[in-house]
């Protein structure tokens, strides 16, 4: 028998269409504002240690090149446009990372996975606030910059932009990775996720040319890694220079491609870590 | 024959437990948490689960609310497959599970309903209206603007009955929501819950204190380590304990003494029930307590019991746990108010 036999009653107030999955989805990125906004200091700290970062780079960037030479905006630009994804990289593992083991450690994920909300979505609402925020910090730190250094190379903006999305779509993925490994790993994964910073920060080379990087670490490490290509390209087309990777068409294809497969494999794990805590009972566990 | 609106199916759920010693690799350890439960609760009914701390009730009721996944078995919820259609149960259903734990502490109390809501996809303006019915209902008003944080442990709690409320789900899965109320509070909220009931609602309820299942739920299933040991109205229980009279002696009661009084002639079993700050309370069943009485404390005073408070009741469900399983539950439901239970006593 296809009910079990058993009686059905409706769903109370509950409507399942479309529309209604829309306003959840702002509904639960609503919440996310409330909170973050709640924690007023957090919320200073963050944006000062953006320009701190920012100004702690400039600074060294100038030491070496002097004030006022040559070859600062060009520096400044392969600083800042790595700085762009490694801000997104960082905002959307951490915020992945600690808002998913917080709920856990409250009590709140089970009465998340109580409801019928769609688990896609709800990891996307956490991010998109957060996207949205890493926008603000990111152009306001840019426009800083801009001004300090006498402008900053904008050579090709919308190809850049369109590299930008894919590469954030991409590192969502990574985000839904980390989600899988909170649930598993409670405490320990916090830890992982610090070295995972660091670990992109120098093998995507984010802060430095990739030229920087010994050639054994490039080609064993570096160009595995797909979102290597997503700041080379996105810092190349700005800057104006050729790719140091490989050809751009074909660091465009690796990017789109990082930027779709990322979030299917991503979520795909997600769920099978969700499974996993749900057959162990570890879902609400602290 | 009323029509099931959870029918649960052979269920199992095992547990892999890790024992770590010092720095061994540590062993693994089967819990067996649920053992193959078949049971049926009906549309329109308030369902006790009642059962000792890890009796395997809340492992039930979160196969059930598809926060857990069983080892084996399924079940149906309000006409849907708990594994195949696990969302269309989750929208079924209203769940007050963790109690305070369940609700996000920087936000306030009407933020929370407006989230939760959300989260089941109940529109704005329904959501508007219900929040507005639940204040007036549950007397939310003083609290509903602050941040959760800011609430006492029972306005928490009151505020996650409200959080599982908010759906209007046909379905509601109540893990003791009263730990934790004071007593104006917990009455109140089963009254609550008895007019829910009333309006068609199915109502799950799980609790330690037995006199609550005794006044609100239409039949109870006691659970003990994963197997439903007994299933019925509360009324058939106590009836098939076969049983007229149940005395409880309060006092300093040294071990051994339960068994010597379970063999006098007469006594069907007696069991401590409960060990406080060195005190401790015996309860013996039994045909005619009156003619028995002095039976018994002519053991008890022969054995140096120092015995403070004798207070005959009616049979309890706890009694019928007791008979079942020959061990006590651990809540100590003396600790209630006589008004709460109804129950009768007086100091020697």
């Amino acid at each position: 028998m296809k009910s079990g036999g058993t009686a059905h009653r409706g769903f109370g107030y509950s409507d399942h269409s479309r529309k209604q999955n829309f306003f959840t989805f702002l509904s639960m990125t609503k919440k996310q504002v409330i909170e973050f906004s709640r924690y007023p200091i957090s919320f200073v700290a963050e944006f000062s240690q953006v320009l701190l970062i920012v100004g702690m780079f400039m600074f060294a960037a100038i030491i070496f090149i002097g004030e006022g030479g040559a070859g600062l905006p060009r520096i400044a630009g392969i600083m800042m446009y790595g700085f762009v994804l490694n801000m997104f990289l960082i905002f959307v593992l951490w915020e992945i990372g600690f808002s998913v083991r917080e709920e856990q450690y409250r009590g709140t994920l089970e009465s998340l996975y109580l409801s019928p909300v769609n688990k896609f979505s709800n990891l996307t609402s956490r991010i998109f606030a957060i996207v949205v925020w890493t926008v603000g910090m990111v152009g306001i730190a840019l426009v800083v910059v801009n001004y300090y250094v006498g402008g900053l190379p904008a050579e090709n903006v919308l190809l850049a932009l369109f590299l930008l999305f894919f590469s954030i779509t991409g590192i969502l993925g990574m985000g839904f990775m980390a989600a899988s490994l909170i649930l598993r790993l409670k405490e320990s994964a916090n830890l992982l996720l610090n070295v995972l910073q660091f670990f992109f920060m120098i093998f995507c080379a984010m802060f430095f040319p990739f030229s920087a990087l010994p050639p054994e670490i490039l080609n064993t490490v570096t160009r595995w890694i797909p979102l290597s290509y997503g700041v080379d390209s996105f810092r190349s087309v700005l800057v104006g220079q050729s790719p140091e990777l490989m050809a751009l068409e074909w660091e465009i294809v690796v990017v789109v491609l990082f930027g779709i497969l990322s979030p299917i494999v991503g979520y795909y794990l997600y769920r099978r870590g969700e499974r996993k805590a749900r057959l162990k009972g570890t879902l609400g566990e602290y | 024959m009323p029509r099931a609106i959870i029918k649960v199916q052979n269920m199992s759920k095992t547990f892999i437990s890790k024992e770590r010693k010092k720095f061994l690799r540590p062993e693994k350890r089967e819990i067996q948490a649920l053992k193959s439960v078949d049971l049926d609760i009906y549309d329109g009914e308030i369902f006790g689960l009642l059962g000792p701390n890890g009796a395997g009730k809340t492992t039930l009721i979160k196969c059930l609310t598809t926060l857990l996944i069983p080892t084996e078995g399924t079940a149906w919820v309000n006409g849907f497959n708990l594994q195949k259609e696990e969302n269309l149960v989750r929208a079924s259903l209203g769940c007050m599970l963790m109690g305070e734990r369940g609700l996000y502490w920087k936000l306030t109390g009407r933020e929370n309903l407006e989230y939760f809501g959300a989260l089941y996809h109940v529109p704005k303006e329904k959501r508007k209206e219900r929040i507005s019915y639940l204040t007036d209902l549950l007397n939310l008003q003083e609290f509903l603007d602050r941040t959760v944080e800011t609430y006492s442990s029972g306005q928490k709690m009151i505020m996650a009955f409200a959080k599982s409320l908010v759906n209007d789900a046909p379905i509601l899965f109540l893990d003791e929501p009263t730990v934790t109320m004071d007593v104006h509070a917990a009455r109140e909220l089963r009254r609550i819950v008895k007019e829910l009931n009333r309006e068609g609602h199915t109502i799950v309820y799980t609790t330690h204190q037995m006199f609550e299942a005794d006044e609100l739920c239409q039949r109870v299933a006691i659970i003990d380590r994963g197997e439903i040991i007994a299933l019925g109205t509360p009324t058939q229980l106590k009836k098939s304990l076969k049983i007229q009279d149940v005395v409880n002696l309060e006092g300093v009661i040294p071990k051994g003494v339960a068994e010597k009084v379970k063999a006098i002639p007469g006594v069907k079993d007696a069991v401590i029930k409960d060990v406080k700050a060195g005190k401790s309370t015996l309860g013996v069943m039994c045909d005619n307590s009156r003619k028995l009485l002095p039976k018994i404390m002519e053991v008890l005073l022969e054995n140096e019991v120092q015995i403070e408070y004798i207070q005959p009741q009616d049979i309890t469900l706890e009694d019928v746990f007791i008979a079942k399983t020959g061990r006590a539950l651990s809540v100590d439901t003396s600790e209630v108010p006589e008004e709460e239970k109804g129950g009768a006593g007086g100091r020697v």
